[in-house]
């Protein structure tokens, strides 16, 4: 399993332990590989639940894997918690590991003879067969380069159409869970083109979650926007079907927070409120359709709040503490700030001058920090206003007169800029002439 | 028969007197006789011909007119001034000054390395009167009067920037500095190493005058100067170029694209602890501008750099208050203090101090009210720019400045149309008819391999 520390770029911070959340149910909603990285990853980051959440993901590599390597691992942080907390010890089984391997390997060479043969008899749906059997088969073992580079193989092979969606299908999976998502991009791309796709609409769901997923962990700076709407378009028949890779819950907090944080006021209500679809979703967790609604009916502060809790704590029955969440934990951060700020825009839209002692009241915040952060908008543009800091008011600074004269400052410099320049090559190239050098 | 005279000339030459010299100069009265006869005669007197007096007793100097005969009393009052036999050195001084006020520019085109001894001539002068300050004010008529309209470049230039500088006499030369040099002419022996002392130099002037952008301008000129081996005198610009644009600009400017790659790697190599410094500048942060400034301090010191390095850190906490007037409009003057950087008990008025200057530059608008009201007890309002470019004199400026563009253009209109012309140039176009290659070089500026220096025109 890939550590979580390869994709976290800063040091793994733990949280403290959410009030009420249901660590079972949680990973319940979850299955196969997916449900030990979860548990695994909240297990590291947050201590009281450590002991617990190790326990179920030994439990589920010991009955449902053959990969031997995750259960030592497990073991060991699981040992290493329990000693720290001066409990008893549980033992290694080493026997498990042993009868697992010997297993896996005679699997392993039973399969590959396998398509050895169906090489030499050259039936292309044999050999897609076996290269399918056979990844599946690394898969389970945790052996995900290998599981990967088999599941390519059945490319070569696939005759019809629900073949290539079930070869991408896999392809994706393994990228998915090894956290490669850069060529993941093709693949989904290619399986959505497929003419005539079995099961449509839970297949093209399936494509839209992995995508937005994909782009949630690129560079791209519109990344946010892209997953959002992608995350939006997600049918909801697909219910649990997925959850190898991401439950409903994770669709409608995923796509509510990004939309939140990206999405335009007009775009929020449009593709998000009256989205029909995506209600549904939101049905799954009312703490994020409130969140937007008040968000769009400008109560920023019960907003903000619902934010905060979010981030630290969680309510009652809801079972997504974000920074506990694989994909979600690198943003968090991230999509916290973005949306504040938009909210400080949009609050400020319509005015032309504004007490900051009003405005830090209803953003819960004080006055000298409002200040700070309204400065930064400022000197990133993104607000066009000036702050007098004598009477703590915000004030909408003119552009009519700064174009006009930004033009005229603009063609001076370009003037001398250019009178310069070429003044330099003149000269320059009558030194070169003159063989001066 | 130009060429008979010449030697015989030359076989006379231990014998002539004084007063053949005279005489020929006296004889020699229009300008073709002048520049084919007796240019190769003055050449050819020796220093006695030169020192000694007419047999009747009198000063030749007296005898000749600067102003008619302009060549010989060009020889004879350089060679007198030069030598170290005359003893009367104000005398020559004055007729060497009254000389620089008369002279006919087109005798004196002819012998160009006669005129640069002029500035040798003056250096001596001043030298023997023990004020340096002598030769700054005739060298500058000298070349004003040589180059009449077009600016060319003369040996008197470097020169002129060098004794001003001695002198510290900072606005004398300006009216020659602030003249751009269009020109340079091999035949007026001048090299490469005048050529950049004269630019560094008059950097050093302006920084003298605090007008760093035009200081900027001339060092990039120097710097980006067409070279195939790089020059020391282009080295300590380098220097001084980092410095002043972190002043100027805030950051270094990029050199322009056509300076020689063996100077930006050599600059690169030597002036790693200018580069460094740029780039902790850059990161805006005065509490790591200092203690950078302090580890290079010998190094700047060594180059005479520790001054303008020590304005660098004027100009950041500059450049910041410039940042805060375009987010507030008014902010406390201790909170300006906080966010700048300044610290210690006198951060206020220092930043009151800085403000004032700022204004009185024209580079921010602000005032400052004195409420006296405990915490906050200075308000610093700033204000928009209130030139609105809607004034006669504003668009008196402007128009100005489009003439003078206008002239640029026109200077690269002409200076296009003769390298077309030029027959190297179109043998060159000749060779590379590829077909395509041809029609497309053409649709190019002339952009045509400029950075290979020197092999253009070979």
């Amino acid at each position: 399993m890939t550590e979580a520390t390869t994709t976290e770029k800063s040091a793994i911070l733990t949280v403290e332990a959410p009030a009420n959340l249901d660590l079972e149910s949680y990973i319940a909603n979850y299955r196969g590989h997916t449900k030990v990285s979860r548990a695994c990853f909240i297990a590291e980051r947050c201590p009281a639940l450590e002991i617990e959440a190790y326990k179920l993901a030994l439990f589920e590599t010991q009955t449902n894997s053959f990969d031997t390597h995750k259960y030592e691992h497990i073991i060991t942080r699981l040992n290493a918690a329990l000693k720290a907390r001066n409990e008893p010890e549980i033992p290694v089984d080493k026997e498990w590991i042993q009868t697992t391997q010997k297993q896996a390997k005679a699997t392993a060479e039973k399969l590959e003879a396998e398509l050895r043969n169906y090489k030499n008899n050259m039936i292309k749906e044999s050999i897609r067969m076996g290269h399918n059997d056979l990844g599946d088969h690394y898969y389970s073992c945790g052996e995900l380069a290998n599981a990967q580079r088999s599941y390519t193989y059945t490319r070569d092979y696939c005759a019809s159409s629900s073949h290539v969606v079930e070869m991408c299908l896999n392809v994706i999976k393994v990228g998915v869970e090894q956290r490669a998502f850069s060529y993941l991009h093709n693949y989904i791309v290619r399986a959505e083109s497929v003419s005539d796709i079995p099961n449509k609409p839970n297949t093209i769901s399936k494509l839209k979650c992995c995508s937005a997923i994909a782009h949630l962990e690129s560079t791209n700076a519109n990344k946010y926007k892209h997953a959002a709407k992608l995350f939006m378009e997600v049918a909801f028949g697909m219910e649990n079907s997925f959850n190898e890779i991401i439950a409903a819950n994770d669709v409608a907090v995923y796509g509510g927070l990004c939309a939140l944080a990206t999405f335009d006021r007009e775009e929020l209500k449009s593709k998000v409120i009256d989205n029909v679809n995506f209600r549904n979703y939101l049905e799954l967790e009312p703490q994020i359709r409130e969140l937007i609604t008040s968000f769009y009916n400008s109560k920023y502060s019960t907003c903000l709040q619902i934010l905060e809790e979010y981030k630290a704590s969680l309510k009652i029955w809801t079972l997504n503490d974000f920074l506990l969440d694989i994909y979600l934990s690198a943003h968090v951060e991230h999509l916290f700030n973005m949306i504040r700020r938009k909210a400080l825009v949009q609050y400020f839209t319509p005015f032309s001058a504004i007490d900051l002692n009003v405005m830090a009241k209803s953003f819960s915040t004080n006055v000298k920090d409002l200040e700070d952060e309204l400065a930064k908008l400022i000197a990133e543009n993104e607000i066009q206003a000036r702050i007098d800091s004598n009477k703590k008011i915000l004030r909408v600074s003119e552009h009519q007169q700064d174009q006009r004269k930004l033009v005229f400052d603009r063609t001076v410099a370009t003037g001398e800029e250019y009178q310069r320049a070429s003044s330099a090559l003149l000269l320059r190239l009558s030194l070169i002439k003159a063989d001066m050098i | 028969m130009a060429d008979s005279t010449a030697t015989a000339a030359q076989s006379r030459a231990q014998e002539t007197s004084t007063d053949d010299a005279v005489a020929h100069i006296v004889s020699n009265a229009n300008f073709k006789d002048i520049s084919n006869r007796l240019l190769p005669l003055l050449r050819a007197f020796t220093l006695t011909t030169y020192l000694g007096k007419c047999s009747n007793g009198a000063d030749p100097l007296d005898q000749l007119d600067p102003q008619e005969q302009s060549l010989g009393y060009l020889f004879f009052i350089t060679t007198r001034c030069i030598s170290d036999l005359q003893s009367n050195a104000r005398d020559l001084l004055r007729r060497l000054i009254f000389f620089i006020n008369t002279f006919s520019p087109e005798q004196v085109h002819l012998a160009p390395e006669r005129f640069t001894l002029i500035a040798d001539a003056l250096s001596h002068l001043a030298h023997r009167l023990e004020s340096p300050i002598i030769p700054v004010r005739p060298l500058r008529t000298a070349i004003q009067r040589f180059c009449g309209d077009r600016p060319v470049f003369t040996s008197l230039h470097a020169s002129l920037a060098k004794y001003a500088l001695l002198a510290k006499l900072y606005k004398d030369p300006l009216p020659v500095l602030d003249w751009d040099i269009e020109h340079v002419d091999a035949t007026l022996d001048t090299n490469i190493e005048g050529f950049l002392s004269y630019y560094y130099y008059g950097a050093m002037i302006y920084i003298g005058n605090k007008k760093y952008g035009r200081a900027l301008e001339f060092l990039s000129l120097a710097i980006s100067a067409p070279s195939q081996a790089v020059s020391l005198i282009q080295l300590e610009c380098f220097k001084k170029y980092v410095l002043l644009s972190l002043i100027q600009y805030g950051k270094l400017q990029p050199l322009p694209k056509y300076t020689a790659t063996v100077i930006s790697k050599f600059v690169r190599r030597h002036c790693r602890q200018y580069i460094s410094f740029a780039d902790v500048y850059e990161t805006q942060c005065i509490e790591k501008l200092t203690p950078a400034l302090e580890k290079r301090r010998e190094a700047f010191e060594k180059d005479n750099n520790w001054g303008l390095a020590g304005q660098c850190l004027r100009a950041l906490q500059q450049q910041k208050i410039q940042g805060l007037t375009r987010t507030y409009i008014t902010l406390s003057v201790s909170d300006i203090a906080e966010k700048v950087g300044f610290i210690g008990e006198d951060a206020n008025p220092e930043v009151e101090k800085n403000i004032l200057e700022m204004v009185e530059q024209g580079s921010i608008f602000a005032s400052i009210e004195h409420t006296g009201r405990g915490d906050h007890d200075e308000m610093v309002s700033f204000h928009d720019n209130p030139n609105s470019y809607d004034t006669s004199e504003s668009l008196a400026i402007l128009d100005e400045k489009i003439s003078q563009a206008v002239m640029v253009g026109e200077r690269l209109n002409r200076q296009d149309k003769s390298t077309a012309l030029d027959r190297d140039f179109m043998s060159r176009m000749m060779l590379m008819v590829d077909g395509s290659q041809m029609s497309a070089m053409y649709e190019d500026e002339v952009d045509i391999m400029v950075d290979d220096d020197g092999r253009l025109y070979a």
